[in-house]
């Protein structure tokens, strides 16, 4: 015997998997489904990120005003989806694991290291993206960052995965194939009935937390993070103002927003004077992108009406500062698109009431089609870039 | 020999691999590299040498005490319940829940995964019932 002899041991051992399920049909289809909700993934986060980390070409409208709500809506609840897809993905091909040889040409080599990061990134895509949206942090890095960079890993591993099992795909794809629904003979489940448990296993995912973001299946979003309509005013809070220490700057009875910056004369304003400007109603989602929504009738300042006070010409972007002392998100930018929305207020009322301290009072931002983390809340300076 | 489409994906996958590592690095002070590497390491280690063999053992374990034409059933409720419960495990212990923001994770999430996986097992039931009665 040589040395690449079969250990004949634990899952080394010949016949150590015996169910029929760990088949390349079962995987390839298995896999396909993944392909695609990775993809949608992948596309819906990397326009997430560009919309909050704009580069030079990239523009993000202002309309139509729920876009980010349906597009980060749905790589929430692609993921969810993801989740019972590549456990079972995983499940299928782990006898693949401990093949012997481990290694069978060079090409194959290229193709089991490209496993790593395919493994690896897409546990830790699914992972940390539930613990994001459970708000739950045990790591010590920035979740977006993080998130984000191992995305593009992964997604490059799957391109190489792609290429290294596009002919086994096909053959199995468009193979016949008579044995979908033949009863394993163990008693246990067919392949159609493995696939069904995972599509209903998505399904179930889907319907206990889509509501979070889809308002008619509210009633039946038992595990969902948010609710749509729990919180201050009808709606939820992602950052309280405690957090954010702003309880008593928010509160202080000298606040005045200033604006300034390329302005032909700063302007600073009570907020009486605010109060006493033109007020205008838009109706408006907030948007996080942890996936959740809610629609909320806002009331306050136009921005452009601002910036038409001080003497902007319209076609500038605005820098919008918060009170917030500190954090990543103290500062958001409205492109000229955003800024000259007819829709972006400086709200001073949501649902009818003065703005509730955890939603931004006294002013916040909002414009349509936007993340609700650059719908800066505590604003305390506009400034013209 | 291996077709060409095997060679082109290998050569962009690895670009668009080290395009991430590349901003992985470049934007440290966000990612923390070290710390994010073990993460992500981990993430394979966890599955691939705890989770996957506690599935395979428990399934194993578990299946082989169900009569034969339950089988099918008990499985799919099986690998419903466990992966339900895997994903609603961070809400169920409440890891996020904060003092100062009571609308972030308002459910009984208990209760809600509960209700969930009752449903699942009814619908077992119901398949199993109807399984018993064939020959």
């Amino acid at each position: 015997m040589n040395s690449l002899s079969r250990p004949r041991k634990g899952p080394l051992k010949e016949g150590a998997f015996t169910s029929p399920l760990h088949s390349p049909r079962t995987a390839a289809l298995l896999g396909i489904a993944l392909g695609i909700t990775f993809t949608i993934c992948f596309l819906t986060g990397v326009l997430s990120h560009f919309i909050q980390q704009p580069p030079s070409w990239f523009t993000w409208p202002s309309r139509p005003v729920g876009l980010y709500r349906v597009t980060q809506g749905l790589h929430v609840a692609t993921g969810f989806i993801a989740i019972p897809l590549l456990l079972g993905k995983l499940w299928t091909v782990y006898p693949r694991l401990w093949q012997w040889p481990p290694i069978e040409s060079p090409t194959h080599l290229v193709e089991r290291i490209s496993l790593v990061p395919l493994v690896a990134g897409s546990v830790f895509l699914l992972f940390t993206g539930i613990a994001n949206i459970s708000l739950w942090y045990p790591w010590r890095f920035f979740f977006p960052a993080g998130h984000y960079w191992a995305s593009w890993i992964t997604m490059g591993a799957l391109i190489v995965h792609v290429g290294a099992k596009a002919t086994i795909v096909r053959i199995e794809l468009w193979g016949r194939d008579p044995a979908g629904l033949q009863v394993a003979l163990d008693g246990g489940l067919s392949r159609r009935g493995f696939l069904g448990v995972i599509a209903g296993t998505a399904g179930v995912l889907t319907l206990t937390t889509i509501g979070q973001t889809l308002s008619p299946l509210n009633g039946l979003a038992v595990l969902a993070p948010r609710r749509p309509n729990v919180g201050p005013q009808g709606f939820p809070v992602n950052k309280s103002a405690a957090s954010a220490k702003v309880l008593d700057s928010a509160r202080d009875p000298a606040y005045r927003l200033r604006v300034t910056g390329r302005v032909e004369r700063p302007l600073s304003l009570s907020l009486d004077e605010l109060r006493d400007l033109q007020q205008h109603r838009a109706t408006l989602p907030i948007t996080c992108v942890e996936g959740w929504s809610a629609t909320v009738d806002w009331e306050g300042i136009r921005v452009r009406e601002l910036l038409d006070l001080v003497g902007v010409a319209r076609g500038h972007s605005v820098r919008v500062e918060s009170l917030q002392p500190d954090g990543l998100y103290r500062v958001s930018v409205l492109n000229p698109i955003h800024a000259d929305d007819p829709d972006t207020l400086l709200a001073l009322r949501c649902n009818g009431e003065a703005l509730h301290i955890d939603h931004g009072y006294p002013l916040r931002l909002i414009g349509p089609n936007r993340p609700g983390v650059m719908q800066t809340k505590w604003v305390s300076e506009l400034f013209v870039l | 020999m291996r077709p060409r489409i095997f060679w082109i994906c290998a050569v962009l996958g690895w670009l668009v691999m080290a395009y991430g590592v590349w901003g992985l690095v470049d934007n440290a002070t966000l990612t923390n590299p070290e710390q994010w590497i073990r993460w992500f390491i981990g993430s394979l280690v966890v599955h691939d040498f705890v989770i996957a063999p506690l599935t395979f053992a428990v399934g194993a374990f578990l299946v082989a005490r169900v009569p034969r034409r339950m089988r099918a059933p008990f499985q799919a409720g099986l690998i419903a319940s466990a992966v339900i419960v895997l994903t609603t495990w961070p809400l169920v212990r409440g890891y996020g829940l904060r003092s100062d923001n009571p609308s972030a994770l308002p459910n009984d999430y208990l209760g809600g995964l509960a209700m969930v996986l009752i449903a699942v097992w009814s619908v077992v039931a119901a398949v199993a019932w109807r399984a018993r009665k064939r020959p």
